[in-house]
This record gives C-alpha cells, structure tokens and sequence, in this order.
C-alpha cells in the first residue's frame, strides 16, 4: 500500500537517503522540507497521508509545525529524530504525534510505523466525523422536543398532533424540520409578550 | 584575661586596664571580621569557580548530544541507502548481504545508543541490549515464529571498547544460527547465554539448527562474519572462540573481563 508522503528533515543527505528508502517501499514522497515552517506550508499544499518528521529543524522545529498542522489540516504525523529524552517525548505527544522513532530508522521499522499510523489517524478522523454527526443528531432532537412542548402549551394538543403540524408547516414553507423549530423557539419570547 | 582577672579581685578597673582590655577584645575583633572577609572572598571565589565548572560542563554535554545527533544522522543516511538499494535488488542473494550489512550497523546503533544515553561511564547493561538485539535481528530476517530465542544473560559491566566488540561479536553469532543453522524455512530455538565469574565472562550461543559442517574450522574459513567474530573476540576482548556440535551448532567466547574505563 503506497502512501503519499510528506518529508521534513533539515540535512539535505538525511533527507535523500530517506526519501530513497520510502521509494524503495512504495511510497510516493509528495515533498521534502528542510524547516518546520515549510512542512507546515508543504502538508497544506501537498496533502500528504502521513508526514515523516524530524525535530531539531530551523524555522519552527518540528513540534510545533506538527502542531500548526494539527491546527490547519490535521494529518498523520511520525517523528523520526537522532535525539531522545523525556522532554522531547512529552512534547511529541502533546503535537498529536502518532509515533517517535529514533534514527537510525532500518526500512522495516519505517514501513510498520507508517502503516499503523496512518491507519490509526483515519480512524481517529473517522471517529470524529461520527462523533461530529451524532452531536448534530441530538442538538435537532433537543431542538424539536422543546419546540414541540411549546405548542402542545400553547394550543393545548397532544405530542403528536404537535409533531404533525409541525411536518406540515416544514414542508408547506419548505424548511427543515430543525430549522423550522430553531426559527419558532426563536421567536417564543416576542410572540409570548405580544399575546401577555 | 589577665584584666578580668584583677577586676574580680579588686572589684574594679583602672582607667588603664580598661584601655588595655579594649584594645585586646578590639584587636581579637578585628581579626575575627578580616577572618570572616577572608573566608567570604574565598567563598566567593569557590562559587565563582563553581559556576564557571557548571557552564563548562553543560557546554560540553550539549555539544556531546550534538556529536551523537550528528552520528545518528550519519548512520540514518547509510541505514537508508543501504535499505533502498536491499529493497531493489532483485537477486536473493544481494537481498540477503544487503539485509546483514544492515543487520550489523543496527547493532553498531544499538551500541552506540546505550553508549549515548549514559555518558558518564562506558558501563553497559547488557541484558536488555542482547534479548533487544536477538529479537531485531530475527524479525529483520523475516523470521518470527519460526526461531525462538532464549536469552540468560548475566549483568555484566563492560567498557565500551569490549562492550561494542561483545555486541558485534553477538550480532554475527546470532546472524550465523539465524541463516545458517536454519536457513529460510528451518524453525528451532536460539539459546543465549551469559555468564561471569570472577572477573572472566562466557558467551555462548546454541541452536538446535542443522549444525556446523564437517570439518569446520572456526579460524580457517573465509567467511566474513567467522573473520568477524575471531578477530574480535581475540584482539579486542582477548579472549578465545570455541565452536562444536551439539544438537544443533554451539559457539563459546570466553574473555577476560576488562576493569578499567578503557577508551570510548
């Protein structure tokens, strides 16, 4: 599976040796960055899958490109850096970094890094856009009970006489259901003083 | 005290004993306080002193993290190219010498690893590195599942000129068991162990492989890992190699092992 890849590692020989070994696997290398601030600028305009990293970089190291990236397109990110120590750990896991290999790097360890996190990062993202989707779904419930409680006091009716007036009046207006019920709870308060 | 003394006696001081007892205690004061002076200027001079040793030394650390950053980068362009150039070769056997070229500089790695971690010694846990080593290689050589490692390895503190020979000496051990004693589709268990008493260290790895062929000569074969391992365990570790059948091949070094810091 060849992934689209975006390098960012400031010796330009590090680099060619790197970007050779993600070749030789399979992966296209979709661009090559020598400083934090172009992998930042590379990983918006090259839309990467996964972006292999180096840390001590000038221009914005590569912790805080990751994390402007996480700001501006969230994207699968692996660290690949000659330094260890616990600092640099702890900053890598608060950039969203999915893995932190120490170099050298051997091309097996490359490719089973790079798999799982871009597998991880698209079910991360996946989960997100359910999440997402499932907070939208419960704000229209929300939405439409309380609308609906407001007519049934208002006219005196039962829920679903409620719920069909108010399907009535969506589509006779050709409005969304949550909109429609947005729009009347909107206007409870001005409604409510003119009949008081 | 003298003046004290009289005071006691007499109940009271003359006008002059009294100017003699002042000077004293005023002479003894003021050589209390130029003491005090002294020894503050000289605490200062320490501290001073101590300040300049600290920077010092933090300068030299953070230039010796450079060294090893440097290292690891040089070792990433090689680990790199090697690897590309493994990955498109199309015959096996250029595969495979590609793949124990890397094989040895992922050890060199390891070792230099360890070393860079804890500066100040040469001293080496090697349990952890050898079971990590054992482990690497085998997986690098596509063979998990099919070879077991069993490792009991002693805790013995090296320097780091035998600690990095002992490491390479290990890696073309292992190396040899893993292609040689059971080739491509052979599956068995690798045992490794080490052990130390009274300053002299056995290594010893066994497999239960197809074993060594007749008529193995460890010193005179032209192998470059049999050369490897000879070279190492004789110049650098001083020590000897024995090999033999077993259920399998067995390999021992025995070495001396080696007290002083030695060179890193």
């Amino acid at each position: 599976m060849g992934l689209r890849v975006l390098l960012a590692e400031d010796e330009p020989a590090v680099c060619a040796s790197i970007a050779e070994q993600l070749r030789s696997l399979g992966h296209e290398v979709v661009g090559e960055a020598g400083s934090g601030r172009e992998a930042v600028r590379l990983a918006l305009e090259a839309k990467p899958d996964v972006v292999v990293m180096d840390i001590k970089m000038p221009d914005g190291d590569g912790i805080e490109a990751a994390c402007r990236i996480a700001e501006e397109r969230p994207v699968a990110v692996v660290f690949l850096s000659g330094h260890y120590d616990e600092e640099l750990l702890s900053g890598v896991a608060e950039s969203g970094g999915l893995a932190y290999l120490l170099k050298p790097a051997t091309s097996d360890q490359l490719q089973a890094v790079l798999g799982l996190a871009h597998r991880r990062f698209q079910e991360m993202r996946d989960l997100k856009e359910q999440t997402q989707r499932l907070a939208e779904a419960l704000e229209v419930r929300k939405v439409v009970a309380r609308a609906k409680g407001l007519l049934m006091e208002r006219h005196g009716i039962g829920e679903k006489e409620a719920h069909r007036r108010l399907q009535k009046e969506a589509s006779r207006s050709n409005m969304k259901l949550a909109d429609l019920c947005r729009a009347i709870l909107a206007a409870e308060p001005f409604v409510g003083e003119h009949e008081g | 005290m003298s003046g004290r003394e009289r005071a006691t006696t007499e109940g009271q001081l003359s006008l002059y004993d009294e100017a003699v007892l002042l000077r004293h205690l005023s002479e003894q004061q003021g050589e209390l306080v130029s003491d005090v002076l002294e020894h503050a200027a000289r605490a200062g001079q320490v501290s001073e002193e101590n300040a300049r040793l600290a920077r010092d030394l933090a300068g030299s650390q953070d230039r010796l993290q450079e060294v090893h950053h440097r290292i690891r980068n040089h070792l990433q362009i090689v680990t790199g190219l090697l690897s590309a150039q493994q990955f498109s070769e199309t015959s096996a056997t250029a595969r495979r010498a590609f793949q124990k070229s890397i094989g040895r500089l992922t050890s060199i790695a390891a070792i230099h690893d360890l070393l860079a971690r804890d500066p100040s010694s040469g001293e080496l846990q090697l349990p952890a590195l050898a079971r990590q080593l054992a482990h690497h290689l085998i997986e690098h050589a596509g063979a998990v599942g099919r070879i077991r490692v069993r490792t009991d390895v002693a805790r013995v503190t090296l320097n780091a000129k035998q600690a990095t020979a002992f490491v390479l000496v290990l890696t073309e051990l292992l190396s040899n068991s893993i292609e040689h004693g059971f080739g491509d589709e052979g599956r068995g268990e690798i045992s490794l162990r080490v052990t130390a008493e009274r300053g002299r260290a056995v290594l010893e790895v066994r497999d239960t492989g197809r074993g060594l062929p007749s008529g193995f000569d460890i010193g005179g074969g032209e192998r470059l890992g049999l050369g490897l391992i000879c070279r190492l365990a004789e110049r650098d570790l001083r020590g000897s190699v024995e090999a033999w059948n077993e259920g399998g091949a067995c390999f021992r070094v025995t070495f001396r092992i080696d007290a002083s810091k030695g060179e890193k």
